[in-house]
């Protein structure tokens, strides 16, 4: 059984012949350390060396303004997440009807489609990453987005339009030129915080749900396995977001509130896949490579065997020893 | 009097912030906090009463429900803006001393951390708790908690850290501002954090979310 077939039958709830690995996606401060200690030099080489299932590959370069323009323009001033952009003072439709929105004609997936050609027998998790949550936060500054749900909903809906009409026609343009080539549609937001979902349910189900549909719908009409990434506790809408068409989810925060594997098997097991688990707060910091496949292994009998091994974030920081990596992947082959 | 105060702290907790403002649906058209600590000034309501027994009684539900897992980040941040509305008409009273705060604060994330959402709110509820709170913002260093201190030496120290990385940040933050400050209080919260984090590095605690923190703070004064 070859990874990718290992990884599209752990996500279909199928047996498998193991349990699946992916290493993540490290941090970019984080790549010099690992290269160090495995002797690799290249991404893929560590991936090879680590037996890695899993391939992330997202169309990031696919949009190609005639005048090197951003996909949206938000024009936030600063970095974080609650600093407002073009939209922070907004609460009249006509200027969200005016911005100017991509264009999906410039996008272009012919470098995209090379590289999936060449990715080899690996699960291929691609389309493009479509956080509209996420880019709704930054559009409109992450308190203003949350005010104006209540204050300006109409606003709210509006923008949300827009960023998933791109969306659905970007990752539909996507999937018609490297449809074959990819497995499943793996596309995130961040909904949870460490003890919560960000949001009510009630706001769930009026600002996100019928935006997040159209996404899984459309992955369905390509026959993609729907992988969500979604930080922090998101337990509240875990069966909703089933519902919704979720066949697996990512990263699976090990330490935040009710998303420790005990309590995801025993509400969520047989009804989806899970990707991640591998606690990046605590354990794969701190830990001994001993506490590591203790883990792994205790993973492996509860989640399993519908489960991708993975750090419970991609984005691996430095703080990580390299020893605890290659415990991690050492111990899924394993017994 | 009383009535008045008491529909000032249900507006703040319900995150009505004036006659126009279209939420909550079901109170459209009516007064809310704006209107309602106008009319209490009018009626001569000692400031301090307005913001003891109306508008604290408000942030403080809500911060309570939103630690409980009742409310989430939307209702908290709008009946943080209520009261921020309300507390303009207090701010000459502040001015000249006619209303007196419970203290200050200083408060940032770490250097090399941009997580700020949960900082904010701890702002909001403590600025509702009647302390006056001095945001630092995101990639705070320990050389600027220090500056700040040395403004504001009565103040207590607050710190967020939201990734593994930054904490050891806040371990170095703690040392140094406990070296020029020893009678400091410093509080931390955050994601990855824990109690005995806190300890570890000479913190004076831990709290996982502001309305606990808030409840410390009062208890200790
Ligand atoms: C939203 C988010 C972001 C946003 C930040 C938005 C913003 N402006 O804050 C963005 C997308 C920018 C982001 C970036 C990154 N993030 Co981030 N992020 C999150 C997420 C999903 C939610 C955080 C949040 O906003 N919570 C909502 C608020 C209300 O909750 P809170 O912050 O916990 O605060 C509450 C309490 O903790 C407490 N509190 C907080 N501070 C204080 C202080 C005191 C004194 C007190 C008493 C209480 C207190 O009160 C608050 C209210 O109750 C978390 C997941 C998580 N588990 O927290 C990951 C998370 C923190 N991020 C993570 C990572 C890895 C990153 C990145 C490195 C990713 C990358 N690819 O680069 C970058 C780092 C950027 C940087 N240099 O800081 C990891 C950290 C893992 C680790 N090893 O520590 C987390 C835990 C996700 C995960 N799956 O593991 N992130």
């Amino acid at each position: 059984m070859n990874s990718r077939e290992r990884i599209t039958r752990i996500l279909a709830g199928e047996k498998a012949d193991r349990c699946g690995f992916w290493l993540g996606n490290p941090h970019p401060d984080s790549w010099a350390g690992l290269h160090d200690y495995f002797g690799t030099s290249t991404e893929e080489e560590l991936r090879l060396l680590l037996k890695d299932d899993f391939r992330w590959i997202c169309p990031w370069n696919a949009y190609q303004h005639p005048e090197g323009k951003p996909v949206f323009d938000m024009q936030r001033p600063g970095k974080t997440l609650s600093e407002g952009g073009v939209f922070a003072d907004t609460i009249n439709i006509d200027e969200v009807e005016s911005f100017n929105w991509p264009q999906p004609e410039y996008l272009d997936f012919t470098g995209y489609k090379e590289t999936l050609e060449n990715a080899g027998d690996f699960y291929r998790a691609g389309g493009l990453w479509s956080p509209f949550f996420h880019e709704a936060c930054d559009i409109f500054g992450m308190e203003n987005y949350f005010l104006k749900m209540y204050t300006h909903p109409e606003v709210v809906h509006a923008v949300t339009q827009h960023l998933i009409d791109y969306y659905l026609a970007a990752n539909r343009l996507c999937f018609e030129e490297c449809g074959d080539l990819i497995d499943g549609f793996f596309f995130g937001n961040d909904f949870g915080s460490q003890h919560d979902i960000l949001v009510s349910p009630a706001l769930f189900t009026e600002f996100i749900y019928p935006y997040f549909r159209k996404l899984t719908e459309l992955g369905k009409e390509y026959h993609k396995q729907i992988i969500l990434h979604s930080c922090g506790s998101i337990f509240r809408v875990m069966n909703d977001l089933i519902a919704l068409g979720v066949d697996a989810f990512h990263p699976l925060q090990a330490k935040a509130a009710d998303m420790d594997a005990d309590t995801l098997k025993q509400h969520f097991s047989g009804k989806v896949a899970f990707i991640g688990a591998i606690d990046t707060q605590d354990l794969l910091v701190n830990g001994s490579p001993d506490d590591v496949i203790k883990e792994v292994n205790r993973i492996k009998s509860v989640l399993g065997p519908s489960v991708v091994i993975s750090p419970s974030h991609e984005a691996l920081l430095p703080d990580v020893p390299p020893r605890n990596i290659e415990a991690m992947a050492k111990a899924v082959a394993g017994k | 009097m009383e009535r008045l105060l008491f529909d000032l702290s249900i507006a703040i907790e319900r995150g009505k912030e004036n006659e126009t403002s279209p939420y909550p649906p079901d109170l459209k058209g009516k007064p809310g906090a704006y209107e309602f600590t106008s009319r209490l000034l009018e009626m001569n309501c000692p400031p301090d009463t307005i913001l003891k027994q109306g508008m604290m009684p408000g942030m403080d539900r809500i911060g309570k429900k939103f630690a409980d897992g009742i409310v989430f980040i939307p209702e908290i941040l709008i009946a943080a803006k209520a009261m921020k509305a309300a507390m303009t008409l207090l701010k000459p009273y502040f001015d000249n001393g006619a209303v007196l705060r419970k203290g200050k604060v200083i408060i940032g994330t770490v250097a090399g951390d941009l997580h700020d959402i949960g900082k904010n709110i701890v702002c909001m509820v403590l600025e509702g708790a009647g302390w006056e709170v001095f945001d630092l913002g995101v990639d705070v260093t320990k050389e600027k908690f220090l500056a700040s201190l040395n403004e504001h030496p009565e103040s207590i120290i607050c710190m967020s850290a939201l990734l593994t990385t930054t904490m050891r940040e806040m371990e170095k933050s703690v040392t140094t501002i406990k070296q020029a400050f020893p009678q400091t209080k410093i509080y931390l919260g955050g994601a990855p954090l824990t109690s005995d984090f806190a300890d570890k590095i000479g913190a004076d605690g831990y709290f996982p979310d502001p309305h606990s923190l808030s409840k410390h703070l009062t208890g200790n004064l």
